[in-house]
């Protein structure tokens, strides 16, 4: 048991000189695009640093951004005095050499958070999006203005790995008193033309090809159907046609006895006026 | 057996079932050409307004199905083989066109609905595009925008993801999606412009407009479709029947 008390003991002790925590990405609720081509945003250390150190002074935390390199270990974020190092995005070539510092405000207090579902309240979002998020890039017209004093924090690159540093200053000696660990890479993002969006649509819908394939086969059906009825009832009628012959020559042979007549329209008059005559009768037939 | 009491009763049955149906389908293809939904700008700005053809053929043959019906209950029951021959004809040919209305209608639908790159494309090729066709697609966009409270066409990210003729208007830290994605009081006005810049769920619409713009074609393509496919279901049997009534005739 001793030796693992040590152990942990041990452990502890380095990570309590240090945070072992890292600046994060804001909540997706708070910036839907994030992050932007050239702006990442974060959240502000709330209670990241060890508060039984911070009595009630207002303490000044700095961030610092770099590009995602291997350097990124040995980077160095206060000079040999413990002062924090004051590089600018210029003179960093926009943080691809070393860290250079983006922002620097006043470490929010742990106890007064803003309270984040009130951000639905027109009155006092601004106040909580400012207390709550901190915008990597958002300066676009300080890198532009040679007169410019202050940190100034211009547009990012896009498609670039950026990380991001806290650093805990002490208000009254200046030193670097705390900082967390350099955050994951996090890229900036990337536009793609419109032009390549690929606009076909992949395999059919399962209802389009029954719609397509069972209506084809219903014409077809439809076509042969019609043309084997026609063709039938053709060829019945031919038979037919041949059968009433027959009954007209047998009716011509037995008219002329009766009336002496051997007009042929006079022989097909009278095999209709015979034929309606027919149909009268079985129609009373039925009744 | 000069038509079977049975035969001519199915004929009729049949014929005023189809009569009823083609006066629906007539209606109802009204209704779609009328474009309640108004979506027609998109279908019509990249050529795939077959939908509304399809729609177009449907109102023609949902009142010829409703005539040649009519013919036909006359032709049954006058037994008359010259009439039932015609009806025949002239129900295969409405049959047909029937048949390429439904098939039109879906196969367009399955173009523009099937999957949102097509809406995508078009939305970041003609939004606040300087031409006719930009001017009538912005109407169409902003419109749907406001009434469905909804953003792009699957979300607000599809005005940041790819370039766009909005995009070259304006700068990404300007504006990252059109202002009318921006949630609205009652006077109209932006709730939040910093929040809805940011992209804060309560000030933009995080919803995309991909949703209501499917829901409204596939109604539209429902009712031409799947209406007239059943409509031609029960014709076949119908028409195969009259078939055999008139070899018997």
């Amino acid at each position: 048991m001793c030796p693992l008390w040590t152990a942990l003991a041990l452990g502890w002790l380095p990570l309590s000189l240090a945070v072992d925590l890292e600046p994060q990405m804001a909540s997706i609720t708070f910036a839907t695009n994030n992050p932007t081509l050239t702006t990442i945003t974060l959240e502000k250390p709330f209670c990241m640093f060890n508060a039984s150190n911070l009595g009630n002074v207002s303490y000044e935390v700095n961030l610092y951004v770099m590009e995602n390199s291997g350097s990124v270990r040995y980077a160095v974020i206060k000079n040999n005095r413990s002062f924090p190092i004051n590089s600018t995005f210029q003179e960093t070539a926009g943080g691809q050499r070393a860290p250079y510092k983006a922002a620097s405000f006043i470490l929010p207090q742990c106890g007064d958070l803003p309270n984040l579902d009130e951000a639905g309240d027109v009155s006092k979002v601004a106040e909580i999006l400012s207390a709550y998020l901190v915008r990597v890039g958002d300066n676009g017209y300080c890198s532009l203005n040679p007169n410019f004093k202050g940190t100034c924090n211009p547009p990012l690159t896009r498609a670039t790995e950026y990380r991001f540093k806290y650093v805990l200053i002490n208000p009254s000696s200046g030193f670097v008193e705390d900082q967390t660990l350099w955050s994951q890479p996090i890229r900036t993002n990337q536009i793609s033309p419109y032009l390549e969006i690929d606009t076909w649509p992949g395999r059919r819908s399962g209802a389009m090809i029954v719609i397509t394939s069972i209506l084809s086969t219903l014409v077809f059906f439809l076509l042969v159907g019609f043309a084997a009825a026609v063709i039938f009832s053709f060829v019945s009628m031919g038979s037919s046609d041949l059968e009433t012959q027959h009954e007209s020559q047998i009716s011509q042979e037995v008219v002329p006895k009766a009336q002496g007549s051997s007009e042929p329209s006079y022989s097909s008059v009278n095999r209709r006026q015979s034929l309606d005559r027919a149909e009268v009768y079985s129609s009373k037939l039925q009744d | 057996e000069k038509g079977s009491p049975t035969v001519v009763g199915l004929l009729v049955l049949g014929n005023i079932i189809i009569l009823m149906s083609g006066l629906a389908l007539f209606a109802e293809t009204v209704w779609v050409t009328a474009d309640q939904y108004r979506v027609y700008p998109l279908l019509g700005v990249s050529g795939k307004d077959d939908v509304f053809a399809g729609a177009w053929i449907a109102i023609f043959t949902g009142f010829s199905f409703f005539v040649v019906a009519s013919f036909g209950i006359g032709a049954v029951l006058c037994h008359s083989r010259g009439m039932l021959l015609t009806y025949l004809l002239l129900m295969l040919i409405v049959y047909v066109f029937e048949c390429a209305s439904s098939i039109t209608s879906y196969t367009h639908r399955d173009y523009v609905v099937s999957n949102p790159a097509l809406i995508t494309k078009q939305m970041l090729t003609y939004y606040n595009a300087p031409t006719s066709q930009g001017q009538e697609l912005t109407r169409f966009w902003d419109r749907v925008m406001i009434e469905q409270q909804c953003c792009g066409t699957s979300g607000p990210l599809d005005w940041v993801n790819f370039t766009s003729a909005f995009r070259e208007a304006t700068p990404e830290v300007v504006f990252p999606w059109p202002p009318l994605c921006c949630r609205r009081d009652a006077n109209f006005n932006p709730l939040n412009e910093d929040g809805c810049r940011l992209g804060h769920q309560d000030y933009l619409f995080t919803k995309g407009c991909f949703e209501h713009i499917g829901h409204a074609i596939d109604s539209y393509t429902w009712g031409i479709s799947w209406f007239g496919f059943a409509i031609l279901m029960w014709t076949l049997p119908v028409m195969l029947l009259a078939m055999y009534y008139y070899t018997i005739l």
